[in-house]
């Protein structure tokens, strides 16, 4: 019991290691911050006057056999496989495996999966959905009742677009960053348990649709995939491309804002609530259990999406978008700047706790068992020992997301905004973003 | 023309920047709090010599206070009270170079324990009790927290700064 509860306090604070990141250095983070808005204005001021991206019409293709073996049923069964048996094994751990820390469901969910789906999606593009387990399962239950996997028993409402999707994220990241009792298994039991029932029920109501705008991973996925230099051309062709061209691509559906609203507002809560400041603040007054952490979580998601959307809204006279659109029209450019924070955010993590979990997966009812023969793998502490290395990493990651965000805003705003308004138009977004950007620095300096 | 314009708001963002940095700051000198001197007979720490009290520079960093003493005396001291539920320090960042020692003087009006959620770990059991002694060092840098058990309050972070 007492090492029970020794446990438990152990992930509290952070990590299953226990050792956070060394803040960067402070220098680092101005000269991060000046270029952001160097770049900034650079491109407003000097940059192509007539949008050159051409999204999912653009890429050179690879060889056509890449686009035959992709899409081949035997790699897409292969992924299915591995991604059920990579469920399978999670499930085991997460229904009968120890209620400790060295449960390997804790590391794999929280970390693994959670981190680890943004450089699968970054090297590989949305993979996701052939991994999914969800999908693969409403496949299967398809199969066996003899309906098609993509009807349901009715259409999917378009114009709730991706809102489950970021309610979902929501959801994660509350549990992840909010409820206090997050390493009890019972709190991932239940999520995960509530998650099966509502893909299951939703894709089975929809049709596998439900998937692609209501499963928070593979939404999560999806818009980090599009920062990849790989994608799918309008002909079908597997293609290679500039990341930028991907991100044009991205569809500007509905709740797309809220969906980079959570995942930036969240990564960057991540940090603040870790911060002496807002330790020492809710110490002073006391505030203990999740109502107060809940709302300032959905603060910062709000204080994101609701900055963001009245930049873009703040171009004076309109050509043919309507201004309600705008938001949604731009949030693609916001997707670079949550990728560069996040891997500032979570690299080391990622590093340390992933190999600590790779070895407690080899054992995952706790019985001494070596199945993997991952056994003796603890965290990695290179980076504990490379604090440079890392912080120079950080303020690259997040300086070269800003760039491509900018990039990408200016491209849509000659595009989009009316004639003659393109470059005053995208002056409120670019110091928006600079402010996301230097916000971001901010709290990799002082948490 | 427009980049020496992008320069001076540059410059104008770094000042604000850097006027952002200081509010985490302030915290950081009011854990190196004065000893209590009162004396430190029911040390159930390793150390075994008496607290010796800093409490002549109570705005002085503990890492930098440390810098400047030979090994022998280059503990930082922190004084940990545990009273009526509430922990001091509250929170407050203290800044050590790796391997140096942190030596906690603990008065308490209640017994509890004190993890610090290092890599090993370190636990204290703390007595009802003025002026406990504990040492223990972190050779790893990175940020750690140190919590009160039982109030899962967290009294101090370290900051192990190569």
């Amino acid at each position: 019991m007492a090492l029970d509860t020794w446990q438990h306090d152990q992930i509290l604070a952070h990590g299953l290691g226990g050792a956070r990141d060394l803040p960067i250095p402070a220098e680092y983070a101005v000269i991060g911050a000046t270029w952001a808005l160097v770049i900034s204005f650079a491109v407003a001021a000097f940059a192509w006057r007539r949008s050159i991206f051409r999204g999912d019409a653009s890429g050179v293709a690879l060889p056509r056999v890449v686009t035959t073996v992709v899409d081949s049923p035997v790699t897409h069964g292969l992924l299915r496989a591995v991604g059920l048996i990579a469920f399978g094994w999670f499930v085991v751990a997460l229904l009968f495996g120890p209620d400790l820390l060295t449960n390997p469901v804790f590391g794999s969910f929280y970390v693994v999966l959670w981190v680890g789906l943004v450089p699968l999606a970054l090297l590989l593009g949305p993979v996701w959905r052939l991994l999914s387990p969800m999908r693969t399962l409403h496949l299967g239950l398809s199969r066996l009742l003899g309906t098609d996997p993509g009807e349901g028993l009715r259409a999917y409402p378009e114009r709730l677009g991706l809102w489950p999707g970021a309610v979902g994220l929501f959801a994660f990241v509350w549990l992840e960053l909010v409820y206090p009792r997050n390493t009890e298994i019972v709190a991932v039991q239940g999520w995960v348990g509530l998650y099966v029932f509502i893909m299951l029920v939703g894709s089975a109501t929809f049709g596998s649709t439900w998937f692609a705008r209501a499963d928070p991973f593979e939404v999560f996925s999806e818009v980090v995939a599009r920062v990849s230099p790989f994608g799918r051309r309008t002909d079908g062709r597997i293609v290679v491309r500039n990341p930028l061209e991907n991100l044009d691509g991205l569809p500007a559906s509905p709740g797309l804002v809220a969906v980079v609203a959570v995942l930036f507002g969240s990564t960057a809560y991540d940090s603040f609530r870790e911060s002496p400041y807002w330790v020492q603040i809710s110490q002073r007054y006391e505030i203990t259990g999740s109502l107060v952490p809940t709302l300032v979580l959905l603060g910062f998601c709000v204080l994101v999406g609701g900055l963001f959307s009245v930049a873009v809204m703040a171009v004076g006279g309109l050509g043919h978008v309507r201004r309600s659109d705008l938001p949604a029209q731009f949030a693609h450019s916001i997707v670079p700047i949550i990728v560069g924070y996040f891997v500032a955010h979570y690299l080391s993590t990622f590093v340390a706790t992933g190999q600590q979990t790779l070895g407690q997966l080899s054992d995952p009812l706790g019985t001494g068992a070596d199945l993997l023969g991952t056994a003796g793998l603890g965290a990695n502490s290179f980076f504990s020992y490379h604090v440079t290395a890392l912080a120079v990493t950080k303020v690259l990651a997040v300086v070269i997301g800003h760039m491509l965000g900018a990039f990408a805003a200016h491209d849509r705003a000659v595009r989009v905004l009316p004639a003659g308004r393109e470059l005053i138009g995208q002056l409120p977004l670019l110091l928006v973003m600079v402010f996301f950007t230097a916000g971001g620095l901010y709290l990799l300096l002082a948490s | 023309m427009r980049t020496s314009a992008a320069r001076d708001l540059a410059a104008l963002m770094t000042v604000a920047v850097l006027a952002l940095a200081g509010c985490g700051d302030d915290g950081a000198d009011a854990a190196s709090g004065s000893g209590s001197g009162s004396g430190s007979g029911s040390a159930s720490g390793a150390s075994a010599e008496p607290s010796e009290s800093p409490a002549e520079s109570p705005a002085e960093s503990p890492a930098e206070g440390s810098a400047e003493d030979d090994e022998a005396g280059n503990a930082v001291e922190v004084q940990v009270t545990i009273s009526g539920g509430s922990t001091t320090p509250a929170g407050e960042r203290i800044t050590v170079e790796p391997g140096q020692t942190i030596r906690l003087t603990v008065d308490s009006d209640v017994a509890d324990e004190l993890h610090v959620h290092a890599d090993p770990e370190h636990a204290f059991s703390v007595k009802a009790a003025k002026g406990q002694v504990f040492e223990f060092a972190i050779d790893t840098p990175g940020v750690y927290e140190m919590e009160s058990h039982e109030t899962g309050n967290q009294i101090i972070s370290i900051q192990v700064q190569p």
